[in-house]
């Protein structure tokens, strides 16, 4: 009997008894769908064209005309922003969809196995993060050269470290449980216990871990891009603009200025969402 | 003594480290398409330069022979020449550690002067108004970027009221730590909202211990027992917090450096790139990659020596 009751209790694991959504999580949510449309609307709602210089009206300060603002070639700074929304999020999610991806299928499947496949998948996470990962990141754009594939190529071979780490320890715990002997004793195969058993189970913070991720990933972006290494001019991104910005800081502080605050409004909406997300779902960090 | 024992083993633990460290950073300048011998010393090379590169690290050999003597150069405290500046990069490196240890120590500190009071305030008022907006203030903190942070704090300090230098490394030492002010405050600003969180809610745990009501049960004053009991007691997490964001600290001391022009490792690092200077590329990110490990080791050895309960 015990053997039917947990296979039964796998179904309805996400029907828990969920507790009120907390106000964090509908704050975070509000404010990242905000930015979310922003990019997806950006060929409609920006004024200008992010790249077309109009050296007429080279740093103009924010009024009437340019709500933000232009910068030294005279392009609209809110328009680059409003662009620059659609690559900030795009290096934020991607830049963390990779590791995920990579992390939780190496993590799920050390903790599962166990044995020498785990020493050596553990050694090689102790030695990846034992590298200052901005330090890291830079040493491998170095040498497949500045650019966002780069970028990119680089979160995912640095970066699922930590979510082999979240999700093997998940693991480790899951397959000693009741419902992953049961499913175990009615001989499904392992792939089939690890994808549908333990996998549901064991990404549940690692999801609400890839929040914080999410900012800390378009933080690096920006200022991989800020350094020169990742995204390139003319492109519209907000470590770019703020690169560009830094000759003209004494005359004009607007082109600085406003790519940080919708990083940091950006940023402030995905630890929202990730502490309320916790909070809902009753994860630690 | 015993609990001390691992100051002598750890050591033997991260050996593998150390070599998987060097691992990375073979393969990563080895996976540099083209021959070896002109990526490292560059397209203006001379064939006599090439010839003696290619004696020095093997490049001939089969590539497990190739890394021994890698190995064997780095024992000797040897990793090659900087193309650019033509010195040797221990040389280099070595001359540019002083900037990145200042700015590093310093940021630490300065975050502590600020995490310190905001987190004991939060605490003592959890729930209430002062709480809430520090709270607020820290979670707004660690979504600012270090780079931005630092062109905002140039405009507003160095630009607008004129009060410290907007960028470089001064000669002498009063000079020095002038022009490290601004550096050393953006560093901290981000670094004491991560500082903060953790500090509030170990120091809230710890009000709530027995330890913390045994001291009030003996009737000594709250002020008291805060700060002689709980917070000597929250200190412990925060510094294996420093440790665990070691990592953080040298990317962010990379990117402040940039910003503020400081002739450290951070820049070297990143005028490296630029220049496709592989030799010194390959350097600091070892010399980083191995400060970030001896950084956690002496955390773990801080650790065990102020909280004897702790065993490793």
């Amino acid at each position: 009997m015990s053997a039917v009751a947990g296979t039964t209790a796998v179904r309805p694991r996400l029907k828990l008894r969920l507790p009120r959504v907390p106000g964090a999580l509908w704050w975070g949510a509000g404010i990242v769908g905000f930015f979310v449309l922003v990019a997806l609307l950006a060929p409609v709602i920006a004024p200008y064209d992010p790249i077309a210089q109009d050296t007429a009206n080279a740093l103009l300060p924010p009024g009437p005309g340019h709500w933000l603002g232009t910068d030294n070639f005279g392009r609209d700074v809110l328009s680059r922003l409003i662009w620059g929304t659609r690559i900030d999020l795009m290096m934020g999610v991607f830049g963390v969809l990779f590791p995920f991806i990579v992390g939780t299928a190496i993590g799920c499947v050390s903790g599962y196995f166990g044995g020498w496949v785990d020493v050596v998948v553990m050694r090689i996470v102790d030695i990846v993060i034992a590298f200052p990962f901005l330090v890291l990141m830079l040493a491998i754009i170095a040498i497949l050269g500045p650019g966002l594939g780069s970028f990119f190529i680089a979160m995912a071979l640095v970066g699922w470290v930590s979510y082999a780490r979240l999700v093997r320890a998940q693991v480790l715990v899951l397959k000693a449980s009741d419902f992953v002997t049961a499913a175990r004793s009615l001989g499904y195969g392992h792939l089939r216990i690890m994808a549908r058993h333990i996998l549901p189970n064991a990404m549940v913070s690692s999801i609400v871990f890839s929040m914080s991720d999410v900012v800390l990933t378009m933080l690096l972006g920006a200022s991989i891009s800020y350094l020169g290494l990742g995204v390139q001019p003319p492109t519209a991104e907000w470590g770019v603009m703020v690169a560009e910005s830094q000759n003209f800081i004494i005359r004009a502080w607007w082109i600085a200025a406003f790519p940080g605050v919708a990083l940091a409004v950006i940023a402030l909406g995905f630890s929202l969402l990730g502490d309320g997300l916790g909070e809902w779902l009753g994860v630690k960090e | 003594m015993h609990r001390f024992r691992f100051v002598l083993t750890r050591p033997l633990q991260l050996i593998p480290v150390l070599f998987g460290i060097s691992v990375i950073t073979f393969v990563l300048i080895r996976s540099i398409p083209g021959d070896p011998a002109r990526v490292l010393l560059g397209t203006k090379a001379t064939p006599d330069a090439i010839a003696r590169i290619r004696a020095q690290f093997g490049l001939d050999e089969p590539l497990w022979t190739q890394y021994g003597l890698f190995l064997q150069n780095l024992a000797h405290g040897e990793m090659g020449r900087s193309i650019l500046y033509k010195v040797p990069v221990l040389r280099l490196i070595a001359e540019r550690i002083e900037p990145t240890l200042l700015l590093v120590f310093g940021a630490v500190l300065l975050s502590l002067l600020i995490a310190v009071p905001f987190a004991a305030i939060a605490a003592r008022r959890r729930g209430r108004l002062a709480d809430h907006a520090i709270r607020i203030v820290s979670t707004t903190g660690l979504g600012l970027p270090p780079f931005w942070l630092g062109i905002m704090l140039i405009i507003l300090f160095s630009v607008t009221l004129g009060l410290f230098p907007v960028a470089g490394y001064g000669d002498d030492w009063a000079d020095r730590l002038h022009h490290l002010v601004l550096p050393w405050l953006t560093i901290a600003l981000a670094l004491s909202a991560v500082l903060t969180r953790t500090l509030r809610a170990a120091m809230i745990a710890e009000l709530r211990s027995d330890q913390a009501t045994a001291a009030r049960a003996r009737g000594l004053p709250e002020g008291m027992v805060f700060w002689r009991h709980v917070v000597p007691n929250a200190i412990v997490p925060t510094i294996n917090l420093l440790a665990v964001n070691i990592g953080w600290l040298i990317g962010g001391t990379v990117i402040i450096e940039n910003v503020f022009s400081i002739p450290g490792m951070g820049q070297l690092l990143v005028r490296g790139i630029f220049t496709r200077d592989y030799m010194v590329v390959q350097g600091v990110a070892m010399a980083f990659a191995v400060a970030s490990v001896t950084v956690n080791f002496l955390a773990d050895i801080l650790t065990v020596a102020i909280d004897p309960r702790v065993k490793l």
